[in-house]
């Protein structure tokens, strides 16, 4: 492999550190203390970079393109294991969050501190296309089991088999898959996710809905979910934030018994409530 | 509309009805909407019988053949006389007598290797240049804009100068074919390397490639295609320069050859050295085409139809 250089970001490193409950493959909410890192810093793993007990910790947060203010002193807290998801209308900032928090943006003021092994899916697959599947999960990652880890992953999502398959070769849902298994073959502590099926069929969205749910229970990373479905959003999330404005306007806990069902009062109420507050009426748009 | 159905099918709807074919008519007359005009989309695309395809390596050949069956043609029937344009026959009497007297290998050997090493260090020059300048915005900066200044001046306008600096000899001839390869190898790679998709450098770096990982994983295999482009088109720029270079003071190579006919009054010769230079430049795209396929083999791109 490629002799891994330092970079400004450091995110995908695959050696899980010692206090990552490394025995255990999979542990309980709150029982790995994530080891939070600038995520603009030069060195990830600083003297700021003590365990927190907290896989994202933002207070203060601004960022702005020039004269337009994207991010307005933004607080947030995401513990170890926590699904948030994170709701807005188009241009509300969330993807801007996702690019800071994965460490692409420098232009950020405030505190910003992410855990170190952290992962992101984007709307697109971003595969590689002149890699076939396997080098494509495990990019970036050296040692010598990587390929066995890369199967079990690819295994994981539903796609053994498909190892040397060219991603021009897979539909939109498969690709997805791909990327997933890519993130998490990372074993990560943050795990973002950036409209990861905003482009998928409903039928496999349904689909990817429960792999996803099925993997966060087995590898518990803190996962941050950027969507602008509301449905989703209650269906896989701890809690619901709504970006308005550069502000978090809603924080809310989703209380909906599982398996959470559409049907469900409570799921109503609540999808009522962030309907609202994305400014969509839902009786008046006619969309019942 | 109208022009989208086809004759026949207009024939047969006259015959099935006097107007055009509506829909549901009594329900577009009670609702006072002007009546939907059906038509067939696939009309006269619909493969009746299935057709019998040529595999396209027949194809590929029939274009040559089919000129070589004009020349024999034209020469055959006496279009042109024996003078002006030599015959098949002769012509292959030519490369014969030439095969034998050893003139044919060493003229073809004294060429190849001048366009060899050219493009190979055509080729060097090109890529590097493109690979400083796509990586390193200050030096895109200075390279880009030199390389787009001297690109608009023709190269063999530089061949007074060249003869001037570094004489007639064989590096001149070099030089010349060097120059003109690295400009559309600089050219192409340069566009390529800055087009490679920012989404997938973005994901690299996401999933801990460094700058070297980036290069070799990301950079490189996107950049390849636009390489490849520029490559062709540099053996082609190659093989037209040789023929420039070549008939500057030569004793060897196909251009000396060439001229040499010409003032022999060998028809036969000259001919033979345009079929050489043709199989040579065939040669030179179909190994292009095979790098390309080798290189390129993840892409499922549209191969027409």
């Amino acid at each position: 492999m490629a002799p891994r250089l330092r970079r400004n970001v450091s995110t995908g490193n695959p050696q899980r550190p010692a206090n990552a409950a490394g025995a255990d493959p999979a542990p309980g909410v709150g029982g790995g203390v994530a080891v939070l890192a600038r995520a603009d810093a030069e060195d990830a793993g600083g003297p700021a970079a003590a365990g927190l007990g907290a896989a994202v910790r933002v207070r203060g947060l601004r960022r702005a393109f020039g004269e337009h203010v994207v991010l307005d002193g933004l607080d947030l807290t995401i513990a170890p294991g926590e699904f948030v998801a994170l709701l807005g209308r188009s241009g509300s900032g969330k993807s801007t969050l996702i690019r800071i928090l994965g460490g692409f943006d420098d232009g950020v003021e405030g505190e910003v501190l992410a855990a170190r092994r952290r992962s992101v899916v984007f709307q697109e697959s971003r595969l590689l296309p002149w890699k076939r599947v396997l080098p494509n999960v495990t990019l970036g990652l050296s040692g010598r089991d990587i390929a066995d880890r890369g199967r079990a992953a690819l295994a994981e999502v539903g796609l053994a088999g498909r190892e040397r398959s060219w991603p021009a070769t897979l539909s939109g849902g498969e690709a997805q898959r791909v990327a997933l298994a890519r993130a998490l073959v990372r074993e990560p502590e943050l795990l973002m996710l950036d409209e990861p099926f905003g482009a998928l069929d409903a039928l496999t969205r349904i689909r990817m809905h429960a792999l996803l749910q099925q993997l966060c229970r087995r590898h518990q990373p803190a996962v941050l979910f950027v969507t602008h479905d509301v449905d989703e959003a209650i269906l896989l999330a701890d809690r619901v934030l709504v970006l308005t404005e550069g502000r978090f306007s809603r924080d809310v806990p989703v209380d909906v018994a599982s398996p959470r069902r559409r049907t469900d009062p409570a799921f109503d109420r609540l999808r009522a409530t962030l309907l609202a507050e994305l400014g969509v009426d839902e009786i008046a748009e006619g969309t019942h | 509309m109208t022009e989208l159905i086809s004759h026949h099918d207009v024939a047969r709807q006259r015959a099935a009805s006097p107007g055009p074919l509506a829909a549901e008519p009594a329900v577009a007359a009670a609702s006072g909407r002007p009546p939907v005009v059906l038509v067939d989309p696939t009309a006269g695309r619909r493969r009746t019988t299935r057709r019998r395809r040529v595999p396209p390596e027949v194809r590929r050949f029939l274009g040559p053949a089919l000129l070589f069956a004009l020349w024999w043609a034209l020469t055959g029937l006496d279009v042109v006389g024996d003078r002006a344009l030599a015959s098949p026959a002769a012509v292959f009497g030519a490369a014969r007598e030439l095969w034998r007297s050893g003139d044919l290998v060493d003229s073809l050997g004294a060429s190849l290797y001048r366009v060899g090493a050219g493009v190979l260090f055509g080729v060097g020059i090109g890529l590097a240049l493109a690979i400083v300048a796509g990586f390193f915005r200050a030096a895109s900066d200075v390279v880009d804009s030199a390389m787009n200044f001297l690109r608009t001046i023709p190269v063999i306008a530089l061949l007074p100068l060249i003869i001037v600096w570094i004489g007639i000899g064989e590096s001149a001839k070099i030089f010349l074919i060097t120059v003109g390869v690295a400009f559309p190898i600089y050219m192409n790679t340069y566009a390529a390397i800055r087009g490679v998709d920012a989404r997938l450098v973005e994901a690299g770096q996401t999933f801990g490639l460094g700058r070297f990982g980036l290069v070799r994983s990301v950079i490189v295999p996107g950049a390849a295609p636009g390489f490849l482009v520029g490559l062709r088109w540099a053996l082609g720029v190659a093989w037209l320069l040789l023929v420039f270079a070549e008939q500057v003071n030569t004793d060897s190579g196909l251009g000396y050859l060439l001229n040499s006919a010409q003032s022999w009054n060998r028809t036969d010769i000259i001919v033979l050295c345009l079929v050489v230079y043709g199989i040579l430049g065939l040669v030179s795209d179909g190994l292009v085409r095979i790098l390309e396929r080798t290189l390129l083999s993840w892409r499922r791109g549209f191969d027409g139809t």
